[in-house]
């Protein structure tokens, strides 16, 4: 059997990946597990090789690369064809361009297409001029009955609510 | 055996110069300075550490206005390491970080960061422009400009995910205070990589599994797992037996869940895997126990004689080694010893220890001779 990375060398590696009740196996020569580091088990095993997306996709892939192949990002000049090859985006605009695919890809990869999780600092409290001036007056009122915990707790969200208004202004339109 | 890094002179080999000062501030010299100063991950122990060698959270971020490292230019990428170098010493974690430039490497010298898990393979290719930020104990580290233009770890020793996920949590946000990170409300932080987006976190268990692939139930154990979340990833050589019987444990999704959910996930994952692997250790106690010790001390015997051996053939056997200290069978053995033991037998580790270019055979050479030292009670 041929290494699976280079076609080159005959594989004599070979690492099991469980993904999704799957198990996938990659055969791999001994240069290539050497180069990839996965001859080392102290080490981390890199997260994925190219065609990995495919591999996922399956036949629904092929098809839609053929539709597909020619829509490119002109922030950073990917096209779906190289998307396919690599499995990785070249930008932020690239999420907007490929929007059609992705909703499917993330749903087969992830089973969800909504975001949960943390949000960086600065988007973490959304809030209003008006409710920005009650906040301000409670934390005023915490800070004079010394109720240290919420003055702490209000006086992030006044200033997560100050940085909010800030970014709005060179915000992105992905938001 | 006592532990490696408290007695440099034994295991220091007589061929090394000494002569490394510290006022020099070349990479390579900063390399020597880490090399016997273990990270934390390979100097602490918890009560699940008998099954469990590391735990390790990883966090990938992107910085807004520039094209990720895959379609970015030299220009491109040289800017953001600006920006994040920046960033990393406003940050209170990296006050004391060694800021490490790749190119600037030997080819050893960069092998050597992936074996010590700070780098990773295709890190230390791309070179230009590549950054790693190695904060105090080797705890907390970021590879700038990696398939993403951070990524972010923290390891420990033990089962800590926990507190690993805290002390990453708190990088994130220090960072954040001077870098603008590519996020949308929708699909949460962008990565590069779609299997990436949302929180952007890899959650890592490292288990030492022995008794269950002695067992034969390595395959049976994992289909019980909830496996449409979590990876299993074993190390195969030609045969079917996995190298040195470690297993990496992670979670599979990073859209659509709570940063706090899939740290809860993997720590109960990886304590019912300790409780079953624990289990059969006894089973094959009671069973078997002249055949297990059998076992033990002829991997022993070898590692103690032999003259020639290889990376791969060292880490099984040192597996076979660690579990015969968990079953008692070897009490002189500190456990630690035999983990930091399996990083210091490995090619760039070896190649540093000894200071000098060494061919494929005459490193199994000199491994043979750096365990036979190493294992002397
Ligand atoms: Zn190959
Ligand atoms: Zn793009």
């Amino acid at each position: 059997m041929l290494c699976q990375l280079c076609d080159l060398s005959s594989a004599s590696v070979t690492i099991s990946y469980v993904i999704n009740d799957k198990k996938i196996s990659m055969n791999l020569c001994k240069e290539c597990a050497e180069k990839k580091g996965v001859d080392n088990p102290m080490t981390t095993l890199p997260q994925m090789f190219g065609n990995f997306i495919t591999q996922l996709l399956g036949e629904d892939s092929l098809k839609r690369s053929k539709l597909d192949a020619d829509i490119k990002c002109d922030s950073c000049g990917l096209t779906w064809d190289s998307f396919e090859k690599t499995g990785l985006f070249g930008c932020d605009i690239c999420y907007q361009v490929f929007s059609k695919d992705l909703n499917v890809i993330l749903r087969r990869i992830h089973g969800s297409n909504q975001h949960i999780g943390n949000r960086p600092k600065s988007q973490r409290y959304v809030i209003d001029d008006v409710e920005l001036k009650k906040i301000k007056l409670e934390l005023q009122a915490a800070v004079e009955s010394e109720d240290f915990e919420l003055a702490a707790e209000l006086r992030d969200m006044v200033r997560d609510a100050q940085s909010e208004l800030n970014n709005k202004v060179d915000d992105g339109i992905l938001r | 055996m006592n532990e490696i890094g408290s007695q440099k002179n034994r295991i220091r080999p007589r061929k090394t110069t000494d002569d490394v000062s510290i006022k020099t501030v070349n990479s390579t010299s900063k390399v020597n300075d880490l090399l016997w100063n273990f990270g934390s991950w390979l100097t602490e122990e918890d009560q699940f550490s008998d099954i469990v060698i590391s735990s390790r959270i990883r966090l990938a971020r992107n910085i807004k206005g520039h094209p990720f490292p895959n379609q970015a230019s030299t220009g491109d990428l040289n800017q953001v390491l600006k920006k994040v170098k920046y960033a990393c010493e406003k940050c209170h974690s990296f006050k004391k970080a060694n800021f490490i430039e790749i190119e600037k490497l030997s080819e050893w010298d960069c092998k050597y960061f992936v074996e010590r898990r700070l780098a990773s393979p295709q890190f230390i290719e791309r070179k230009v422009a590549s950054l790693l930020v190695v904060g105090p104990q080797e705890s907390l580290s970021i590879m700038v400009n990696e398939e993403d233009h951070l990524r972010m770890q923290c390891i420990e020793g033990g089962l800590k995910i926990s507190q690993a996920w805290k002390k990453i949590k708190t990088v994130d946000d220090e960072l954040e205070e001077n870098l603008n990170f590519s996020y949308s409300r929708k699909f949460g932080y962008l990565t590069a990589c779609p299997t990436n987006l949302g929180t952007g976190l890899r959650v890592s268990v490292f288990v030492h599994l022995p008794a269950l692939s002695m067992q034969d139930k390595i395959n049976s154990v994992m289909e019980t797992l909830p496996t449409s979340e979590i990876a299993v990833r074993g190390f195969y050589g030609e045969g079917t037996e996995s190298i040195g019987n470690i297993f990496q444990i992670s979670n599979q999704l990073t859209l659509g869940r709570t940063e706090e959910s899939v740290v809860e996930r993997i720590t109960a994952t990886a304590k019912k895997l300790i409780e079953i692997e624990r289990k059969a250790r006894y089973e094959l106690l009671e069973k078997d126990s002249i055949k297990l010790e059998d076992i033990v001390f002829r991997a022993l015997g070898i590692l103690k004689n032999a003259r020639i051996i290889s990376s791969l053939e060292s880490m099984d056997l040192l597996s076979t080694l660690r579990l015969g200290r968990e079953l008692e069978f070897l009490k002189d053995f500190s456990r630690l010893a035999i983990n930091q033991l399996m990083v210091l037998v490995q090619p760039a580790h070896l190649q540093k220890i000894y200071n000098e270019d060494l061919s494929a055979q005459e490193r199994d050479i000199v491994r043979a001779e750096f365990i036979r030292e190493n294992l002397q009670i």
